[in-house]
């Protein structure tokens, strides 16, 4: 139960302060001020308890978004309902980052949020196409479509198309039954006069490797977006493969993936399949993290202290591992330097390099690597004797790639079918491979 | 005029002239509103001079009453302010009963809250009547609002009120919305923890019932109806596994919230099972999925997730199948995730994975924040008192990180190698060694302490130990008691050990100094009782170092009472801090497993502490769900 919740900027200033019980005065938000904020270098934990006073707390850019509670709550629901309150401004604004100046300017809207998301403390409605006939203050539009024209989409259309279902046992072709079953996330009689669907399957890659390159870990989170504008309550069906090596599809690994609640859990659990009555708009559908034994790039980093021993000179090999027609773009390896470096001599064919003097590392950018190619690059920086006992930041790697899974998921099928219209829907999938968190320790 | 301006201080006297000069024009309406916003953002601002603004904020809001955005923000002012100005809201009261005869839903969701919020004794007696109409309103979105507002007035209205909402709360149990029945089930735990002599028990058809709802509903009504199941005492044990197998697939949920008390459920349930992995044995791949799913979520979820992994791997470790490189740190994890994995990582460490811990953790030991440095290496220490098979192989990290003589590394490995010596005595004795060579680098009390506690109780093995505690001694007025009680110990030690001239002139130092200048009682008393002892010329070696008993695993294990109730808790406050719920949260209800013929260890438990169960509490139950 949460009885009050805060949201400051990063002064510590309130934006936003609303109680729900009795039991906590406005002046709490002095005390997490007192002794968070203002300590603001050293979080010790998300969860502050002074006396039988909690407080919970998340940090957006500058924001800090606080539940005060007064019991022993399910802190399960608080952290995902502060997480979720962020997402929802982000949608409502538009924006990706929410800023001080976002929520000042919306802030009636917040409170109105507020009110019809927590009643009484307690969480109750968070979604927002059914939270939007509540709100009448009005924010900015959210961005929706802007980069999807409709010949983009035509374009892409025929990629995802697939042959008939008669294949697929019964129970894919029974629609889910639409009155048992109220489906509180998606609001009825929807009318689109272009049925249309994008899916998006985005795949974050995690990497970390010891110096000499054994991997402790390598995996993909992945996501599936959706983008639905589908007429009447549709039931969808949607189908994803693993791809391993020898190119034979597998059934896609169940254990490790999660589902927005519109999924059947049930079907998915008995029967393995995807089943759901999508809400309308932007939501994502599933997400997973699969293992993934190749990586996309090797990265190779030898140091070696000159002879001449007032240098050391790096040499760093960059490998890529997919296959030769698939590009890499804006490929960036950040390799740590002593710290208060300022001298560089570097040495190399591809791509740019350069010092980014006040966070001590050399920037290696290449703007697109092709699978199975070879990239050196040398570089010497001047010794420092704070070296022996610095912090050893690990090597650090991002990259994209389009129309590329590193995690080798395929969309398969995808079927809409609603009981009483009978349309014929656009569908189109982009995929998109990116590094998240890919580290070489040194 | 852009809301963020509407963020200045301003002074009340400026805003009531401003709306005098502003009365006659013709875009007042809109400046009104414009001025309401500037008072509640002001009021946000913690601006208390806004507490004078009541009439002129009731006017506003009378004045634009067709305006729902203009109702909500002076709904939140009076909420805020109504104990300073309780004669101005009883003029909002015929606004309230208006909009609850709307024919808007948004209108008669909001009367009702407000009407809740506001504890003055002419809207507590509205919302006796008011909210039990709203439960039985023809929209669920009101029933909703009526159901969550008994709980903010249930404590202050009288008997019989009290009686009609418990009534309307169990007809609502079997509402057609499902959101209306969560939020019945989410009211009704929330007066039974605020107020004594109600109980919540749900019997087998309906839970079996609500479990069947779990599937058509959003996922914070699920929360709710997962945690109305943890009221359901499973008689037989094919209820439970049956209960269970319904709540696996919501371990695979994309809200971290709904999986955490999907697990909370299982967990609750197979103490009803015996055997429970063994009927079940697919779970232990679920649970260890939805894990590391968990593991990809925010870091304050990730946070949440692994205290939780903690608490079952210490009673329910069959349930769990953990790769232990999952929980390697990454460089910029914050310093809260950090502790937590090594926490696991420790927990997790065993004679398989051993090589690949040993040298993340050797990795960790030479980072240069400090604390990190110091828990890896007590982390090292540790494994090789835990797990005997692999002490060689911790032992050999320890000695390679002693030899980097970083001073931070240097007194961790002091203060450890005590604990290690007397898990393993006679072995191991070349790191005190290496430890001799370094011993300018202890400068702080706790690592000096353990090192001169080594010097004494080890003395025959190390040659020198009379010449280094002879040098450790000078500094004996500045230590800290505890490290002069220690050095006390050791001096009589070693003189018992080797008799020698210099030792005997230490030993003597010593006492003179303790018992004719220290002010510290205990030391001086030990001194005295030493010195008695000695005195006495009798061989006192067995009395000052006795064969010490071999210590075990540093206690990582909670008492199984307290186990016990923190499962019932997962993913709340307390199973974050992994303390007795009562500890933290003094007023909170104390949980247990109700007895029933299908608990597993109901003779261990019952018999370990006396038992209240819910028959015996439940003397006035009024809420019986039935």
């Amino acid at each position: 139960m949460i009885s009050a919740f805060f949201v400051y900027n990063g002064k510590g200033e309130v934006l936003i302060s609303r109680l729900f019980r009795d039991g906590v005065r406005r002046n709490v938000c002095e005390v997490f001020r007192i002794q968070v904020i203002s300590k603001c270098s050293d979080i010790k934990s998300p969860v502050l308890t002074l006396g039988s006073t909690s407080f919970l707390h998340i940090r957006h850019g500058a924001l800090w978004i606080v539940a005060v509670t007064r019991s022993n709550v399910d802190a399960s629901v608080v952290l995902e309902y502060l997480h979720r309150f962020v997402d929802l401004l982000k949608r409502l604004f538009g924006l990706d980052n929410v800023s001080e100046d976002d929520v000042k300017a919306n802030f009636p809207l917040v409170y109105e949020i507020l009110d019809e998301s927590i009643e009484s403390g307690h969480v109750s409605n968070m979604d927002l196409s059914t939270l939007q006939p509540f709100l009448s203050a009005q924010a900015a539009e959210p961005g929706r479509f802007k980069n999807n024209t409709a010949s983009g989409l035509l374009a892409k259309a025929g990629s995802i198309r697939r042959k008939s279902a008669g294949k697929l046992p019964q129970i894919i072709n029974a629609p889910l039954d639409t009155t048992a079953a109220p489906h509180p996330w998606r609001p009825q009689a929807l009318k689109y006069k272009k049925n249309t669907v994008q899916i998006d399957v985005i795949e974050d890659f995690n990497l970390l490797t010891t110096a000499n390159g054994f991997v402790l870990r390598s995996f993909v989170e992945g996501r599936v977006l959706m983008d639905c504008r589908l007429s009447g309550m549709p039931t969808c069906l949607f189908g994803l493969v693993h791809q391993n090596q020898s190119d034979a599809y597998q059934e896609f690994k169940s254990s490790d993936c999660t589902f927005h609640q519109c999924v059947n859990l049930k079907d998915f659990d008995e029967h393995k399949i995807i089943k759901f009555i999508p809400p309308d708009g932007k939501f994502e559908l599933l997400s997973y993290r699969t293992d993934v034994d190749n990586p996309p790039f090797h990265v190779y980093t030898t140091r070696e202290p000159h002879s001449g021993g007032s240098e050391s000179s790096y040499t760093v090999d960059l490998e890529s591992a997919y296959p030769s027609d698939v590009a890499a773009t804006n490929v960036v390896l950040r390799i740590p330097v002593p710290q208060g470096t300022a001298k560089l001599r570097t040495n190399t064919e591809s791509g740019k390099c350069r010092l980014v003097e006040e966070e001590n590392v050399v920037q290696w950018s290449l703007k697109k690597v092709n699978g199975g190619q070879k990239h050196r690059l040398q570089f010497a920086v001047p010794n420092s004797r704070a070296d022996a006992v610095a912090a050893k930041p690990p090597i650090s790697l991002s990259f994209s790639i389009d129309s590329y899974s590193v995690g080798g998921h395929k969309v398969k099928f995808f079927k809409v079918h609603e009981p009483s219209m009978n349309y014929a829907t656009v569908k189109s999938v982009n995929y998109l491979s990116r590094a998240k968190s890919y580290q070489i320790r040194m | 005029m852009a809301s963020s301006n509407l963020y200045t201080r301003v002074r009340a006297a400026e805003i009531v002239n401003e709306l005098r000069a502003n009365e006659k024009k013709s875009r007042s309406a809109m400046f009104r509103k414009t001025t309401l916003k500037k008072i509640v953002a002001n009021m946000t601002l913690g601006n208390n001079e806004m507490v004078g603004l009541s009439s002129e904020v009731l006017a506003i809001t009378l004045d634009l009453a067709t305006d729902t955005e203009v109702k909500r923000l002076a709904y939140l002012y009076f909420s805020t302010y109504y104990p300073q100005r309780p004669h101005d809201c009883v003029d909002l009261l015929p606004m309230l009963e208006k909009d609850f005869r709307s024919q808007s839903a948004v209108l008669r969701s909001l009367s009702i809250r407000a009407l809740a919020t506001i504890h003055i004794p002419e809207f507590l007696a509205k919302a006796n009547v008011l909210v039990c109409e709203a439960m039985a309103d023809k929209d669920p979105h009101v029933r909703k609002t009526g159901v969550y507002a008994v709980s903010r007035v249930y404590g202050r209205a009288p008997e019989e009120v009290r009686q009609q909402f418990l009534k309307g709360l169990n007809r609502l149990l079997h509402d057609p919305t499902v959101f209306v029945v969560a939020a019945a089930v989410d009211c009704l735990r929330d007066l039974v923890e605020n107020h004594d002599g109600l109980q919540l028990s749900i019997d087998r058809n309906n839970c079996f019932r609500i479990l069947e709802l779990l599937a058509g509903c959003d996922e914070w009504s699920q929360v709710s109806l997962l945690n109305s199941v943890m009221a359901f005492v499973p008689q037989t044990e094919d209820d439970a596994v049956f209960l269970a197998e319904k709540c696996i697939p919501l371990l695979q949920h994309g809200n971290s919230s709904v999986v955490l008390n999907a697990l909370k459920v299982i967990v609750y349930l197979s103490n009803y099972v015996r055997n429970f992995v063994d009927v079940l044995p697919a779970i232990t791949k679920r649970v260890s999925g939805c894990i590391s799913n968990l593991m990809s979520k925010p870091a304050e979820i990730q946070f949440l997730t692994m205290r939780n992994v903690i608490l079952l791997l210490l009673d329910k470790a069959e349930m769990l199948d953990l790769q232990v490189s999952m929980f390697f740190c990454q460089f910029d994890d914050p310093v809260y995730i950090k502790d937590t994995k090594l926490e696991l990582i420790f927990l997790l460490a065993n004679e398989s994975n051993i090589s690949l811990v040993l040298r993340e953790l050797e990795e960790y030991a030479l980072e240069i924040d400090d604390q990190m440095v110091r828990k890896s290496i007590r982390a090292i220490g540790n494994l090789a008192i835990k797990i005997p098979s692999v002490a060689d192989r911790s032992i050999e990290v320890l000695c390679g990180l002693l030899a980097s003589s970083l001073p931070h590394i240097v007194q961790e490995v002091a203060i450890i190698l005590k604990d290690i010596l007397r898990k393993y005595p006679g072995k191991y004795l070349y790191l005190i060694d290496s430890l001799v060579q370094n011993v300018d680098l202890l400068t702080d009390s706790e690592s000096r302490g353990s090192f001169i506690w080594i010097l004494g109780e080890y003395c025959n093995s190390i040659p020198s130990s009379a010449d280094i505690l002879f040098k450790l001694y000078a500094n004996f007025d500045n230590e800290p008691t505890q490290v002069q009680l220690t050095t006390l110990t050791a001096v009589v030690k070693t003189y018992l050990c080797s008799p020698s001239k210099k030792t005997e002139s230490l030993v003597l130092d010593v006492l003179r100094r303790t018992t004719e200048e220290a002010n510290e009682p205990d030391l001086r008393e030990r001194a005295y009782f030493y010195w008695r002892l000695l005195s006495s010329h009798k061989d006192i070696k067995e009395i000052v170092k006795p064969v010490l008993p071999i210590i075990e695993v540093s206690s990582d294990k909670l008492p199984p009472e307290i186990l016990e109730e923190l499962e019932l808790n997962i993913g709340s406050l307390a199973s974050i801090y992994l303390r007795p719920v009562q500890q933290v949260f003094r007023l909170s209800k104390p949980k247990r497993l109700a007895v029933s013929p299908a608990l597993a260890r109901a003779e261990s438990r019952a018999s370990s502490a006396p038992f209240s169960g819910p028959a015996s509490r439940n003397t006035s139950a009024t809420s019986v769900y039935k």
